[in-house]
């Protein structure tokens, strides 16, 4: 699909298309501006030097996307900050939330914003299964870490932040 | 009545008919089903922020630097480190040849080109590698001249 040249024309329309994704990506997986933008350089200058290997069976940017996610994978992986914490006491309340107290309208910014504090181990999976779509079983194999401590994070995950969002007042 | 807070808060795509029953008849279980939506909505439906301009900068400034090999590298070593044993055998072989001003003027500027061909590579593959750490240290320093009393009194203490 591509010259050997390299087409550099032709890599810039696709960065434009594809650019967006991939730093979102980053900054869902690394949190803060400067690492997604070291991520996403990462992503594609190799994806620059392999752009020979890409068949032209699915669409370029699927198959960024799919380097991309390994890549980001693999880094979080070998930086192994996927080791389960014990969950603080004050999540730990089981309590059904009061009814007719709480206005559940526009509360999507407050998720994602009390998300991207969240530590790794809850924020990642979080966003692996919910966002990207991913199963179990993926998220599992992708991070090297056992089904039920997966399921366990995502658990203690969700709870932090349905506490978060009772707190920052979603109340009527 | 039984209640399914805990499936509810596991994940309520999972939840049985049974459960999805229970929550027409059950205001705590509806109401905690619509605050565990609302957690998996919003992380479902994640914004996006734009693509800072210096990305693309960065990119194609190491896409655009010139690729060398490292066999280009070495053929230009080679050539430098060979020019003056081959200009040695000539002489040895044709003593008569005789290098006048222009000649030794054109070995010069031969010298001179293939020491430029071996280290503009090197400092273009260099500087790209290091491109960032440089516009870090810039960056330092300009912080640094904008508030040299606050950094001086840090400094001082």
């Amino acid at each position: 699909m591509f010259d050997q040249d390299k087409n550099r024309d032709e890599f810039e329309r696709l960065f434009d298309e594809t650019s967006k994704s991939i730093f979102n990506l980053g900054l869902r997986l690394f949190r803060n501006r400067e690492d997604a933008m070291d991520f996403a350089q990462d992503v594609y200058l190799q994806a620059y030097t392999k752009l020979d290997s890409f068949q032209g069976g699915s669409k370029f940017s699927t198959w960024l996307y799919s380097v991309a996610m390994n890549m980001g994978l693999n880094r979080i992986r070998k930086e192994k900050k996927m080791t389960v914490e014990t969950i603080d006491e004050e999540f730990a309340s089981t309590e059904a939330a009061a009814a007719d107290e709480l206005d559940l309208s526009d509360t999507s910014e407050i998720i994602q914003e009390e998300l991207l504090k969240l530590e790794d181990h809850y924020r990642i999976p979080l966003i692996l299964y919910y966002f990207e779509k991913m199963s179990y079983g993926e998220i599992s194999e992708k991070l090297d870490i056992k089904a039920g401590t997966l399921k366990s994070n995502i658990h203690r995950g969700k709870t932090i932040l349905r506490a978060k969002l009772i707190a920052r007042g979603i109340h009527k | 009545m039984k209640h399914y807070i805990e499936e509810i808060r596991q994940d309520t795509a999972g939840l049985t008919q049974e459960a999805r029953r229970h929550l027409r008849e059950c205001a705590a279980c509806s109401r905690e089903y619509q605050i565990m939506r609302a957690v998996e909505t919003g992380i479902e439906s994640m914004t996006e922020s734009s693509v800072p301009a210096e990305l693309k900068i960065r990119i194609f400034a190491r896409i655009s630097s010139p690729v060398y090999r490292l066999w280009h590298l070495l053929a230009a070593a080679l050539m430098l480190a060979s020019s003056p044993v081959l200009l040695k055998y000539l002489l040895t072989k044709n003593p008569s040849l005789y290098l006048n001003e222009y000649t030794l003027i054109s070995l010069f500027v031969y010298f001179g080109i293939l020491i430029v061909l071996v280290l503009l590579p090197l400092t273009f593959q260099l500087f790209g590698q290091y491109e960032t750490k440089i516009h870090e240290i810039e960056k330092a320093f300009d912080h640094y001249l904008e508030h040299p009393v606050r950094n001086l009194a840090k400094i001082w203490r």
